[in-house]
């Protein structure tokens, strides 16, 4: 039958060669063309409202309504928009611009935006093509996610040791937090929550309010992939951890690959390269209740290079995400890049075929898939690990029982490119057992950690001789089933925190330590109008207190007499040193400041003394650990400085904004804006105002003092203010360092992007020769032409170029050049001490 | 139209499916019997592969199939063994056979001999054939019988086996005519082939491998007598149409004494739509915009203009239009076997004389060659330019690569002898429509892939690689009058973050929100925004206009922390940040003819 199998083997071949053009569906799908409007371009995202309005973006910065086959412009002249949703309750659109989160209100409801609000713009952007901002999602709390991509280009690659962009890395950190994930809880928030992504331009959040993204093959990543974020987690793409404190540039590069893989998280599943997918888009969870197929609560994906929707299932072994997945849809016009279920249940795509070559070969469409609703596509539904193997499901009841193909391969992790699959192994399958409805298959292979598995069930028919589109599923296997799995863990309050972290998780990474301030810059006084909380004003006469009005821990809680709502809160505790084993962990001086007596702020020695993450001292304890550990030993004094707003209730007692904290420790900020998910020992209960009050727990010695208390402050006009104590600046454009030295006060007369790129030894001071050699450093790019000399189109200051010309040529000459900005110099030195400085305030403002 | 006996029988119910003109119907199933030649027959370019292709190409919806049954070494006994199982079984309805060179040769292959085994005598060669013949009709089949092709490719006779073989093709001849059955004969075409082809009397290399087994022309020729038995129309793709020569100024012409009333002086639309853009209601080709220009739209004032002008008024109208939207038109690229081309320097004529298997029309008129594994590429297409002047092709690649304009080489490199991946070649056009192809081969182990560009005068820029027509066109944005405009584009120069305020006196300010800062201002000014494509993000706009003196770097409000939103009300942008906790905002309108107003409130 040798000739039978040739002559097929033509005819599959020539069948080939005409499927290029058509789609491959599975039974009872197919794909619908929807005509975009003029001048929607390019399109990069979609979403849905209830009243089934469908809004995309464009990369020409537009947003586009879709009601009824009739396409309005809501919204133009954005920056690449990459990513939109709809705010049902604040009747809002949010999108990604690349260069801001921004909110887009129509307020006079004339079906065009009037006003655009930045909700934050707290990262960096140097202007290099490749700084993609993608989303936002967003949590059952209406909380925003978005992703920052890491720039194509720039001067801080990590190659180790290899040949920059030749095989060692080429993606760079230009400004801060490209290559992190970031939430922002509302206008103005921005927190930082997981790093080490290169090209994340999936980005997902699961019914369970898991964030879920996707990221690209390059360097530093093997090959594309889907990972669960777990806030502190670094994801392997070492060029974005300078944006932690606890890293800087030089020691980043002083690593290897080794030292990175010690505390990297791997993808929960990797997708094989050209076969599954090529450029991952975002995540979308099938919820539509089966109006979409047999695949409900499975994750679809589309790849833009392969113009195909794929398939996904997650599930946790060891207590982390993994899992499998398998193609289902090919022949899309364009590249799939964000999708959506309507309320019909239909999968919309935003496609494009741009910058990046799309098989499908549109450079932008706007298509959605569609089941007829009775139609069981022969397909493989998902798999999962077992003890010694993997069980299979099948949507259909198969026919002929074929033992599949196994086969295993890992990756390299390295600065290369992408990597190659390492050691695949062709292994053997036993124990091949088939359910009694014929639709589940278990099998033993040998298992190995770190492993991906490719199941192929080759020419695998139903009993109704349905052949199968796609006969192979992927199985990343990071671990292997456990003796006992993990229990689910407790979780108090809302049952999410977004963070990906189950309470006092052992495996959340610590806090970085920093350097706190020194002791003299903490140790604040009371403002008039605080309510000094001295002996007086505490209840538990157990506490005793000394002649200098310390105060050490008694028996029982400590509740102060008054009842507080919104306050400014200021207290210094210190621990007794203890060389004791016994007492190390959580049992190193554990107290804790109880915001309105049932928020618990964490106070434990921190000071080389390890605990779980969300116990660490600064902790919303089990919630949120600090931003950074900012411990002094113990026998020292230390600090917190809070600002907190009450939570709100609705009159039936529900939450209606939870309680919000602005903290530092020693001087450093530690929780910037949370939100509070509950109390210390369970869910919110509706509460008025009620007691500060500090904790008795078992533990060594913990002692306070100088605590104040300033009742009723307006929370949110003092926030910005707030933030700035102690030296601190907001996020944006300053890169967080360890550091001995005290924080000097910004300078404020010059731009501070300006004044990052001038003030070199980073002193916060500008020398005239710093000044000097940032300007004469822009002569030689400005010189477009390369003739030594700025003309009128090179230098675009008329006035500027007048004055300085001296020998009129209509020309500067390199000394001219920099002549002019000697003159500017003194203007600047408003105190005229020689230096620029913090001091020397502020400009007269401008009028005209 | 040429119906076999046997299929008579079952004409009343198949002539519904079968078009009066064709051979070929609906399900028919050919199988193709045979020795070695057949074995290779389904390879990729085998002569069974290649016939597919064309019958699927031809008649894509007949779903005809073919199948592969030749077996190494086989004779006419081995084949009658296997009749069954190989050509009966399969149901089919057309048998091909195509048998008798192993019959001969192995009464004097010496390795044959040396293992005491023989050819098939003349009598068992025609008993065989008669017998398989009539057992293939009594299945409901007809046969196509084929005489043996060569043992050695001499045309003149001189080959070892060439009197057997004249021999047995009698044979098959004869059979063929006795047991009505079509007479395929590849011997006699061979032979004539060869002789025009063979001029040095070679005995292998023009059409086999070995002087019997098909090389890829050899392939060719057999795929193309085995279509012609089959009457299949050979589908050539469709050449780009000759158009008349480009009279522009003829189109310009009459565009400027008529079209331009309803679609604009410049194209840019007014009653009807712009003719300019992207967006066609009717079709971007030029055989749509061409059908449109001949039958107009019904019922709209755009009339049939066929029965005004001559054709050759309405292809310079068309070919105008499109000379406006300069760039490629129609971008096929078809994809051919290695073999033909190898050592051969690349010329359309080459390629023109093998059969490509798959053209495939490129979307949104981008060249872009695959890197393949088995194949050189042909590009096709229209190049439309619009001015005179010097252009240049500029190309960085690795690979054979020729590029042809109007039937002439501007440029041919080659990868052994031209290690450059960056190429330049000058020429001066004149405005008209060209035909561009491009013939290139890449290699999977090639790192860059095929990239061009084609200057011209003014900075014009054609990308032959990853150039569409859609979104290329350069976007010049204004406030419009009374109402002010904020924009967020990349300008070279500024801040990522800039917020440029379009003000109605055509004054732009722009303000950085970061730290509350004016970055700079100019008046007489428009954002001209680069077109999107073909970049992977947005290449910097400009700022057109004259700079306003003194107009910053200068802070509107100090030390602002947080910038919030911003709002256009009339001619005013507000811009609004929080400063220590309190809202500023800093409103810019328009201030006479050049100049702006900033207040901070």
């Amino acid at each position: 039958m040798k000739s039978f199998t040739l002559g097929a083997l033509a005819l599959l071949f020539s069948l080939c060669l005409i499927g290029q053009a058509s789609a491959q569906l599975p039974a009872g799908y197919r794909i619908e063309t929807v005509p975009l409007p003029k001048g929607a371009v390019t399109i990069l995202g979609l979403c849905h409202k209830l009243d089934g309005t469908l809004a995309v973006v464009s990369w020409e910065g537009e947003v586009w309504e879709y009601k009824e086959k009739i396409w309005t412009r809501f919204a133009e002249n954005l920056m690449e928009p990459n990513g939109i949703y709809y705010d049902e309750k604040e009747e809002a659109y949010y999108v990604a611009q690349k260069p801001e989160l921004t909110r887009l209100v129509d307020t006079n409801q004339d079906g065009i935006c009037d006003r655009y609000e930045c909700v934050t713009d707290a990262f960096g952007v140097s202007g290099e093509y490749h700084e993609y901002h993608y989303g936002p999602v967003v949590d059952s709390l209406g909380r925003k996610y978005a992703s920052l991509n890491l720039a194509a280009r720039g001067d801080f690659t990590v190659p180790d040791g290899k040949p920059v962009g030749k095989g060692g890395g080429n993606m760079s950190y230009n400004a801060p937090w490209r290559g992190w994930v970031y939430r922002s809880d509302r206008p103005g928030h921005f927190q930082p929550l997981a790093n080490g992504f290169r090209s994340p331009c999936g980005i997902g959040m699961s019914p369970q309010d898991e964030l879920f993204i996707t990221d690209n093959q390059g360097d530093w990543v093997a090959d594309c992939c889907l990972y669960h974020v777990r806030e502190g987690n670094f994801y392997g793409h070492p060029a974005s951890l300078p944006a932690r404190p606890d890293f800087t540039k030089e020691r980043v590069l002083s690593m290897t690959a080794e030292d990175f893989a010690q505390f990297r998280t791997p993808p929960a599943v990797w997708f094989p390269r050209e076969i599954i997918a090529n450029t991952p888009g975002s995540p979308v969870w099938d919820t539509t209740g089966g109006k979409f197929g047999p695949f409900e609560s499975q994750i679809f994906i589309g790849d833009q290079r392969q113009s195909n929707y794929f398939r996904c299932g997650v599930e946790k072994v060891n207590g982390d995400y993994q899992g499998w997945c398998v193609d289902f849809l090919r022949g899309l016009e364009s590249g799939p890049v964000k999708m959506s279920f309507d309320s019909l249940g239909r999968l919309w795509s935003a496609q494009v075929g741009r910058g990046w070559f799309s098989v499908g070969g549109k450079r932008t469409a706007l298509q959605y898939a569609e089941w007829d609703g009775k139609t069981t596509p022969f397909a493989i539904h998902s798999t999962t690990l077992t003890k010694k193997g993997f069980e299979v499901s099948f949507t259909q009841p198969i026919g002929q029982e074929i033992t599949p193909t196994v086969k295993s391969w890992h990756y390299h992790y390295y600065s290369t490119y992408g990597s190659p699959p390492v050691d695949e192994t062709v292994l053997d399958v036993t124990n091949y057992t088939l359910s009694e409805d014929r639709k589940t298959v278990t099998f033993d292979v040998p298992l190995t950690e770190g492993k991906i598995y490719a199941i192929q069930f080759p020419e695998q028919k139903s009993t109704e001789t349905a052949a199968l589109d796609f006969d192979t599923i992927y199985y990343t296997a990071n671990q292997l089933r456990p003796a006992k799995e993990p229990g689910p863990g407790r979780n108090v309050g809302w049952d999410i925190t977004g963070s990906g972290w189950i309470r006092n998780d052992k495996r959340r990474p610590a806090p970085p330590v920093v350097e706190p301030l020194p002791n003299e810059a903490c140790e604040l006084s009371a403002p008039d109008a605080a309510t000094v909380l001295d002996g007086d004003q505490w209840n538990n006469s157990t506490w005793p207190i000394d002649q200098q009005g310390i105060m050490s821990r008694g028996e029982g809680n400590n509740e102060t007499k008054e009842a507080y709502g919104n306050a400014r809160i200021h207290v210094e505790f210190r621990f007794d040193p203890s060389d004791d084993p016994e007492w190390t962990g959580q049992l190193y001086g554990n107290s804790g400041v109880f915001l309105m007596s049932g928020y618990e702020l964490q106070v434990v020695n921190s000071h080389n003394n390890l605990t779980f993450a969300d116990g660490t001292c600064g902790s919303i304890y089990g919630q949120h650990p600090p931003r950074v550990n900012a411990s002094r030993p113990p026998g020292q004094w230390q600090s917190y400085d809070i600002l907190m707003k009450a939570p709100e209730f609705a009159k039936d007692g529900s939450v209606v904004e939870p309680l919000r904290a602005t903290i530092f420790h020693n001087g450093v900020l530690i929780q910037d804006d949370v939100w509070v998910y509950g109390e210390v020992g369970g869910p919110y209960k509706a509460h008025g105002k009620r007691p500060l009050m500090l904790q008795d727990h078992k533990g060594t010695e913990v002692a306070f003092r100088n605590a104040w208390i300033v009742p009723d402050v307006d929370y949110d006009q003092s926030l910005d203010a707030f933030r700035s104590n102690f030296g601190n600046t907001p996020n944006q454009f300053v890169e967080a360092t360890a550091s001995d030295e005290p924080q000097v006060a910004p300078i404020t007369i010059l731009p501070s992007n300006m004044v990052r790129d001038m003030d070199k030894n980073a002193d916060a001071t500008i020398t005239l020769e710093e000044f000097l050699n940032y300007r004469a450093a822009q002569f030689d790019p400005a010189d477009k032409n390369g003739d030594q000399l700025l003309d009128g189109d090179e230098f675009r200051s008329p006035g500027a170029l007048k004055g300085g010309d001296k020998n009129e040529d209509g020309k500067l000459t390199r000394e001219e050049h920099l002549n002019i900005f000697r003159g500017q110099f003194p203007a600047n030195d408003v105190n005229e001490d020689g230096v620029i400085s913090a001091k020397d305030g502020k400009k007269k403002k401008v009028s005209r | 139209m040429k119906i076999p006996v046997h299929l008579f029988a079952v004409c009343a119910i198949s002539i519904s499916l079968v078009s009066a003109e064709e051979n070929l119907k609906t399900n028919d199933r050919i199988v193709f019997l045979g020795d070695s030649i057949t074995a290779a027959g389904v390879r990729p370019t085998g002569y069974i592969t290649l016939a597919s292709k064309q019958i699927e190409l031809a008649y894509p919806d007949l779903n005809v199939e073919l199948i592969g049954a030749g077996i190494g070494g086989h004779k006419v006994p081995d084949c009658q063994e296997r009749l069954q199982t190989d050509v009966l079984d399969h149901k089919p309805t057309i048998v091909f056979i195509y048998i008798g060179i192993n019959d001969v040769w192995h009464w004097t292959h010496p390795k044959v001999i040396a293992r005491g085994k023989k050819g098939t005598t003349p009598e068992a060669f025609e008993s065989g054939l008669r017998e398989m013949i009539e057992k293939i009709n009594a299945a409901g089949a007809r046969v196509i019988l084929c005489t043996p092709t060569v043992i050695g490719e001499e045309p003149d006779g001189s080959n070892t086996d060439d009197a057997r073989l004249d021999q047995y093709a009698d044979i098959s001849r004869r059979v063929a005519t006795e047991t009505n059955s079509q007479l395929l004969d590849l011997r006699k075409a061979f032979i004539s082939n060869l002789k025009q082809s063979n001029a040095e009397n070679l005995t292998q290399g023009i059409l086999t491998l070995d002087g019997v087994h098909m090389n890829d022309a050899g392939n060719q020729l057999i795929s193309k007598l085995v279509l012609e038995a089959l009457e299949v129309p050979s589908r050539k793709p469709q050449k780009p149409t000759e158009s008349a020569t480009a009279d522009l100024e003829r189109g310009k012409t009459i565009y400027s004494q008529l079209c331009f009333n309803c679609h604009g002086p410049h194209l840019e639309g007014g009653i009807g739509p712009a003719l300019n853009d992207q967006y066609w209601h009717h079709g971007s080709s030029p055989e749509a915009i061409l059908k449109l220009i001949n039958k107009g739209v019904p019922g709209s004032e755009m009339i049939a203009f066929e029965a005004v002008f001559p054709e050759a008024d309405r292809l310079a109208m068309r070919d105008f239009i499109l000379s406006e939207q300069e760039g490629l038109r129609e971008v096929v690229r078809s994809v051919y076997p290695t073999g033909p081309f190898k050592g051969k320097r690349f010329t359309p004529a080459l390629f023109d004389s093998v059969e490509s298997p798959t053209q495939t029309p490129l979307p949104e008129n981008l060249y872009y060659f695959e890197r393949n594994k088995e194949g050189v590429m042909r590009g096709r297409s229209k190049l439309y330019i619009k001015d005179a002047g010097d252009y240049e092709f500029s190309i960085r690649l690795i690979g054979r690569t020729s590029i042809f304009l109007d039937g002439e080489e501007v440029h041919y490199s080659d990868d052994k002898t031209d290690k450059s991946t960056h190429l330049n070649k000058k020429l001066s056009l004149k405005p008209g429509v060209y035909d561009l192809e491009i013939l290139h081969e890449e290699k999977p182990s090639h790192s860059y892939r095929f990239q061009g560009a084609l200057r011209g005068p003014k900075g014009k820029l054609f990308a032959l690689n990853g150039r569409s027509l859609e979104g290329n066109i350069p976007k010049i944005i204004k406030a419009r009058p009374a109402e002010a405009l904020v924009v967020r584009k990349w300008i070279a120069g500024l801040p990522p973050r800039a917020l440029l305020c379009l003000l109605p006196n055509q004054v732009i300010v722009a303000y950085n929100p970061v730290d509350g800062y004016v970055i700079g201002a100019w008046h007489s000014a428009e954002i001209n925004q680069t077109p999107s494509l073909p970049d992977r993000s947005a290449k910097p706009s400009e700022i057109k206009g004259t700079s306003i003196p003194g107009a910053g770097p200068d802070a509107a409000l100090p030390g602002a922390n947080r910038f919030l939103r911003y709002e256009v009300h009339g001619d005013t942008v507000y811009l609004v940040s929080l400063l220590d906790g309190e809202e500023k905002t800093v409103a810019i309108s328009p201030e006479g003819a050049q100049s702006f107003n900033l207040t901070v409130q």
